[in-house]
């Protein structure tokens, strides 16, 4: 399978062979973590954060491939890793051969976002599995109301809709909550 | 309320490029105008950019296996993983002792035949992995080895000439970042998550990786008769290494030999090669009769202590021979002495 391959599947929605692929890097990346001053489960959540970085990427159409898909993966990894050591205070120099530089803006890396985009992961671990769903069948799966509807026995697509809406609204809501609560100094953590 | 619900189908549309040019131009400039707009969209784009981050993750973990270490732990294709494998079917076929009847060895030894094709014996080639040749390597060599090296002799990494007084300007440079290093560990609060540096370290050749390879230039030549007959080989030599870094027990196999074509040698051509294997065993035993002391491991808390080493010697007729140390995790092959 080529890169060209690789990204052709992962853009077609078929993304469990690319992982697979991915993750035989995951070693040597562990590797190169855990020698500058990480462990296993950094290195893993690190690693699962690239992929998915990869995988955003690269399901952009506009995405172009200006190196080995795996040395691009490396380059995330790396940036990633310095990004963490720097949030622990650290600014060190880190040395992984065959590894791309990337900076924040070569990756199209916005902190800022990033933050905004955690609190998001609590908002919805809060809201009720069925807007969960709907989220994922209409966002992730790019299913149609119709299908939804259909899926999760609602009684007509226009009541989906409604419902759909409402968990929007909600967890918009609970976002600006808890970002409200984030901007107080004694916020937790 | 259907004001909102319009909005937000508006957004949607917008936000996954449904709309028209003119309809997004449009709602660019209400959105400019209109900073409550502004903000919904963001949060809303947001939402469905963490949504679909969760959606992959799950994926991710699906396809792994929820972070357990089990199966991406195996080796790449190095001399690990191929090395231990030849060595199963290969004293299997040789020794002839009994009939090849299982099914899983004929399975390994077809991914032994696979594999050999394209082994990468020079180190940039373990360094780089490259991913279509990783492709053809199936899962399932890898499962049953847990052993891997790491890395070749031929790349150090500042974690291993940690604390070693050393010549090489290289590791006095690493010394002093692994010092700093260690004090901002000390002050961050998550520093209990850090390797502690320096301890629990692997026995390694004095002075580190680099001077092992210029110790390999200097005193490890081909042998003669290999290199006329054209044979390449593999050599595994395991050895102790004694609290006071001596070195005894030495034990060595040749479980692979392959032609000038990297094609490995069937039982009949092994047994007529006979010689060649004691050849190259010998040849790489009485190298590591002749290094120097190794540095002893260290356990936890950074005394030295016994512990068992593996190098895999890869007499190559294209990249000479390379030496490679196979770091897995001896922590629970550690004798301790006291």
């Amino acid at each position: 399978m080529t890169d060209q391959e690789v990204i052709s599947e992962i853009r077609k929605g078929r993304r469990e062979k690319a992982i697979k692929l991915m993750y035989k890097e995951f070693p040597k990346i562990k590797a190169n973590i855990i020698s500058s001053g990480g462990d296993v489960e950094i290195a893993q959540e690190i690693f699962n954060d690239s992929l998915i970085l990869l995988i955003e990427k690269v399901s952009n159409p506009k995405f172009e491939l200006t190196a080995k898909l795996s040395t691009f993966l490396y380059g995330i990894n790396r940036f990633l890793w310095k990004n963490e050591l720097r949030k622990r205070y650290k600014n060190p120099e880190l040395e992984w051969s065959d590894t791309l530089i990337l900076s924040a803006e070569d990756l199209d890396y916005n902190e800022e976002k990033e933050e905004k985009i955690k609190i998001l992961e609590k908002v919805l671990n809060q809201v009720t599995e069925r807007c969960k769903k709907i989220f994922e069948l209409f966002y992730f799966k790019k299913k149609d109301m119709n299908t939804i509807a259909n899926e999760l026995d609602f009684s007509s697509v226009n009541s989906a809709k409604t419902q759909k809406y409402k968990c929007m609204e909600r967890a918009i809501e609970l976002a600006r909550q808890f970002a409200q609560q984030d901007l107080q100094p004694t916020s937790t953590e | 309320m259907r004001a909102d619900l319009n909005t937000m189908e508006q957004i949607d549309l917008y936000l996954q490029g449904k709309m028209s040019a003119t309809e997004s131009s449009l709602f660019e400039s209400n959105m400019a105008q209109n900073p409550e707009l502004n903000a919904l969209v963001q949060d809303q784009q947001l939402l469905i950019q963490m949504v679909n981050r969760k959606a992959i993750l799950a994926e991710i973990n699906a396809v792994v296996g929820g972070g357990s270490v089990a199966w991406y732990a195996n080796p790449y294709i190095t001399f690990g993983g191929l090395g231990l494998i030849v060595a199963v079917v290969a004293s299997m076929v040789y020794l002839n002792s009994e009939p090849v009847a299982e099914n899983t060895t004929s399975v390994e030894k077809e991914n032994v035949v696979a594999e050999n094709t394209g082994v990468p014996v020079s180190p940039e080639d373990v360094a780089i992995m490259p991913l279509d040749s990783l492709l053809e390597e199936e899962n399932g060599v890898g499962e049953k080895q847990k052993n891997r090296i790491d890395k070749p002799f031929a790349n150090t990494t500042p974690e291993e000439d940690n604390g070693q007084k050393t010549l090489l300007p290289d590791d006095i440079k690493d010394n002093g970042a692994d010092i700093s290093d260690n004090t901002n560990n000390a002050g961050a609060k998550a520093g209990d998550l850090l390797i502690k540096k320096g301890k629990n370290k692997l026995a390694r050749f004095p002075k580190g990786d680099l001077a092992m390879k210029e110790f390999v230039r200097n005193n490890l030549v081909y042998p003669r008769t290999a290199m006329d007959k054209e044979i390449q080989g593999n050599v595994r030599v395991k050895f102790l290494v004694d609290n006071q870094g001596r070195i005894t027990e030495i034990e060595s196999e040749c479980f692979n030999l392959r032609d000038v074509n990297d094609k490995p040698l069937n039982s009949g051509q092994m047994i007529l090669n006979q010689k060649i294997i004691k050849l190259f065993e010998n040849k790489a035993e009485q190298f590591v009769r002749i290094m120097p002391s190794w540095e002893p491991a260290t356990d936890s808390q950074g005394n030295p202590v016994l512990s068992p080493v593996m190098l895999y010697f890869n007499f190559s007729l294209v990249d000479g021979i390379t030496v490679y140390q196979l770091l897995e995790n001896t922590k629970s092959e550690l004798i301790e002495i006291d």
